[in-house]
């Protein structure tokens, strides 16, 4: 019964998948790291980030909004750049953030040395994103790093 | 000889054909049938700007398999040569980023007030701030630190979709829309290609032809069987009479040849459609024959000189020869096609068919009399139909509603339509002599309807572009440039405007549209066109240089403009046919005129039972009179009565074997013709047949 059960979670939780973080992320106009951490978990039409540190905030991608919602409860929607940008890196942190997307993205040059990959970005990105290292160990990314055009980088530690 | 002269003027006028065929110009054009040439010009336009070239494939979900379905689709599409262009992401091509960086300055909106140094301060610092607390990533702005340039270039969605479907792809094809041949090929290969993929909507505005024309076909290809059975059945079973059917065939196509011909000299060029329907009322000219025959007229030798054919021809004849004065393709062609071939048929079957031997049939019911109606009452009856239809008809003057009814192309239209147009715009096309001054009339429209979109907002008028360059010269962006590097040092940036404002001095007006603008310039007759969107919430103010695109609302004016002339010349043609009348049977006018104005009234008193006229019908009325006018003057002239009816019987059939059949089609436009026919045949039928016959 219990293994029914089991298989039971496994297939409703199918194409589901989450993770908590530790981002770092490298400001070069300021010369200076900042740290926060979270969880981020995504379903087929659905992405939900939630930091946890320094501040709690939770970003949800439903597909076509982006939605912040503070401590407080109260919540409002991305618009213009900030909309942008913010599904942009959505993006590129699910598929970084999972070997298999990785591998088959048609999005990206994959170049592999030893446990990283570098990843050459084919798109629009290519315009913000230089590139992108991400760190695979028995086929599961560790961690991700993206170095910006502009010097900044941004880089994501599972936990 | 005298014996195969009927086959000898057909050899001689297929032979003329041949020799001249090359130099005699036919045209496929529909749209310059009925249409004024503004509004072919106007189609013209539309199909430069290929507003109506794309193709969509949504794949249901959301997912990165859906996604990576419709790569696979845009792969195997851009194989296709008939594709030139495949998007599936709404982000800005590398091409128009270029282009986008190198004319940022002068696109976007500058704002040149000057600023203090602590007004550059407080800016700098805040700019810090956000940068230090933001929680989402966003890069910051080097180029313009102090926000002096403002901009909406990105789109709020990275890829196209259907909400609560999926994505969707967009294909764009390079075939001409009005190519039947080349529609039909390609949706034949995308059928291929979406078939071995599953959960897919497909729509594209040129299913609509490829589809509609295969049902109309097939639906001629019925009604063609039909009208064969029906003719072979009448001529074979009933007539009997193998020689008058070959002889007739072959006089009405010397008839048709001889129109093509004369038409060939006298037109630029002959409609296609012209040609089908002017071959269909040169069957009408069977009458002449049908009356020669049951009275036994084609044993006279010589010309025949029968008065009341005489009269019935030369009074559809008259009304052909109005009918070619209206300032509308389909019908000045036709009145003049249908008017010469009616003139060869009526000379062969008065001459021609003297010599071939062709002898009265015998009739059963000869020694029977036959009792008139009165013409009084059936003229009044008729005047109170036309009062009653006259009250109760509407017209309709949507050409859609004349087509097949796509019900799944209509359903996936409305679907597609909804989720990708912009529906909360009005479409206009803009037109001025030169580009400078199109692109100077989409920013006088910007100043009125800020939220206009176009080809103006990518691309700017050397009128604007200079005056944006002039404020920028006069800027002082050396002086900001060093308050930026004292404050950012001061706040704790660490060399990080150095770029900030660069190459600003290099910027030149040389602004030239890319494909990937999504909007286009085109030019057409000396005239240049572009599409632009305001937003509906605005009662745009139009003026000469102004077309909403409104496809619908065009055509119904052209359309309404038709019907107005055409009524005229009915009118017109009715008086004609009155005096004509008059002289042919001054007192008794009313009994010929009867058969004018009781199949006309019975007609539009039904359309006005079962729904709204259309301009298929005025059109089969118009054939319809042609009828009538004929049977009416055979039956007033006529001695032998008997003789004129058993003509008119075989006549009247042929014409619902012929075109009456069409009231059995899918098509609402041929269906319309058939509803006339078949109602005004029954009138005229109810005339010869609605009476006594006694034995002598």
């Amino acid at each position: 019964m219990r293994y029914i059960l089991v298989l039971c979670l496994s297939v409703m939780l199918f194409g589901a998948s989450s993770y908590d973080f530790n981002e770092y992320k490298f400001v070069s106009a300021a010369a200076a790291t900042f740290k926060q951490s979270g969880n981020i978990s995504f379903d087929n039409s659905k992405t939900i980030i939630t930091y946890s540190q320094p501040k709690y905030k939770q970003i949800i991608d439903d597909g076509t909004d982006v939605t912040i919602t503070g401590k407080s409860g109260k919540t409002y929607k991305l618009k213009g750049k900030a909309l942008f940008y913010t599904k942009l890196f959505i993006d590129v942190m699910r598929r970084l953030g999972d070997i298999k997307y990785l591998k088959k993205s048609r999005d990206f040059l994959l170049v592999k040395k030893e446990n990283i990959y570098i990843v050459e970005f084919k798109n629009e990105i290519k315009d913000q994103v230089l590139k992108a290292e991400v760190e695979a160990k028995n086929s599961k990314v560790k961690s991700f790093k993206l170095f910006m055009k502009n010097g900044d980088t941004l880089e994501i530690i599972k936990r | 000889m005298k014996k195969h002269l009927n086959i000898l003027i057909f050899l001689f006028l297929s032979g003329l054909f041949i020799v001249f065929s090359p130099q005699i110009k036919f045209s496929t054009n529909f749209l310059e049938l009925f249409f004024s040439q503004k509004t072919v010009t106007f189609f013209d336009v539309m199909s430069k700007l290929k507003l109506s070239n794309n193709i969509f494939i949504a794949k249901k979900g959301f997912d990165e398999n859906s996604l990576d379905e419709l790569y696979v689709l845009a792969k195997e599409l851009k194989k296709l040569p008939e594709i030139s262009k495949v998007t599936i992401s709404l982000l800005p091509s590398k091409e128009l980023r270029d282009y986008y960086k190198k004319n940022y300055y002068l696109l976007a909106d500058f704002n040149n007030t000057k600023l203090s140094k602590e007004m550059v301060a407080q800016r700098l610092q805040n700019s810090y701030e956000e940068l230090v607390n933001s929680f989402i990533y966003m890069p910051l702005d080097t180029n313009d630190p102090l926000g002096l340039f403002k901009i909406k270039l990105l789109p709020h969605a990275k890829y196209l979709s259907i909400k609560d479907y999926g994505y969707v792809l967009r294909a764009t094809t390079n075939i001409d829309s009005s190519s039947t041949k080349k529609d039909k090929e390609l949706y034949d290969k995308l059928n291929l290609i979406l078939s071995s993929h599953k959960d897919i909507m497909v729509y594209a505005p040129f299913f609509f032809f490829v589809e509609n024309s295969s049902h109309i076909k097939h639906d001629i290809q019925k009604i063609v069987t039909i009208a064969t059975v029906l003719l072979l059945f009448l001529y074979f079973f009933m007539l009997k009479n193998y020689k008058l059917l070959v002889h007739g065939v072959i006089a009405i196509g010397s008839s048709v040849l001889g129109a093509v011909l004369a038409c060939g000299v006298l037109l630029p060029s002959i409609n296609i459609m012209v040609l089908a329907f002017g071959i269909s009322i040169t069957t009408i000219s069977i009458d002449y024959m049908f009356h020669y025959y049951f009275h036994g007229y084609f044993s006279t030798k010589g010309f025949i000189r029968q008065k009341s054919v005489f009269f019935g021809f030369i009074t559809t004849f008259g009304v052909f020869v109005i009918f070619s004065f209206i300032d509308i393709k389909l019908f000045y062609q036709l009145s003049l096609f249908s008017a010469i071939s009616l003139l060869i048929a009526y000379i062969l079957f008065s001459s021609v068919f003297t010599y071939l031997d062709i002898q009265k049939p015998i009739i059963k019911e000869q020694n029977q009399q036959i009792k008139s109606f009165n013409p009084l009452v059936v003229v009044l009856v008729s005047l109170v139909l036309f009062g009653y239809s006259y009250s109760h008809l509407k017209f309709d003057n949507n050409l859609k509603n004349l087509d097949y009814k796509n019900e799944k192309l209509l359903k996936l239209s409305k679907i597609f339509n909804k989720s990708l147009t912009k529906n909360s715009y009005q479409n206009i096309i803009i037109s001025a002599k030169t580009k400078e001054l199109l692109l100077q009339k989409y920013e006088k429209l910007q100043t009125l309807y800020p939220e206009i979109l176009g080809i103006g907002k990518e691309v700017l008028s050397e009128k604007k572009c200079k005056k944006r360059l002039d404020k920028l010269q006069k800027y002082d962006f050396d002086r900001l440039k060093k308050i930026i590097d004292t404050e950012a040092q001061k706040i704790g940036f660490k060399n990080a405007f150095k770029n900030s404002y660069a190459n600003i001095k290099k910027v030149n007006c040389d602004m030239k549209p890319i494909e990937d603008m999504g909007f286009k310039i085109i030019k057409e007759k000396q005239k240049y066109y572009t599409l632009v969107l305001i937003p509906k919430k605005y009662k745009v103010v139009l003026d000469d240089s102004m077309q909403p695109l409104n496809i619908s609302q065009i055509l119904s004016k052209d359309i309404d403009k038709a019907t107005d002339t055409i009524v005229k010349f009915m009118f017109m043609s009715i008086c004609f046919i009155l005096v004509v009348l008059f002289l042919l049977s001054r007192r008794d006018i009313l009994y010929p005129l009867a058969f004018v104005l009781f199949p006309i009234s019975i007609v539009l008193f039904f359309i006005s039972l079962f729904g709204t006229i259309n301009i298929m019908h005025l059109f089969a009325l118009i054939i319809l009179m042609a009828i009538s006018i004929d049977y009416g003057v055979y039956m007033h002239s006529s001695t032998s009565l008997v003789e004129t009816t058993m003509a008119i019987k075989y006549a009247l059939l042929s014409t619902l074997a012929g075109f009456g059949v069409l009231i059995l089609s899918d098509t609402v436009a041929l269906h319309s013709i058939g509803f006339v026919i078949t109602i005004g045949v029954v009138a005229i039928f109810i005339l010869i047949y609605g009476r006594k016959y006694e034995d002598i």
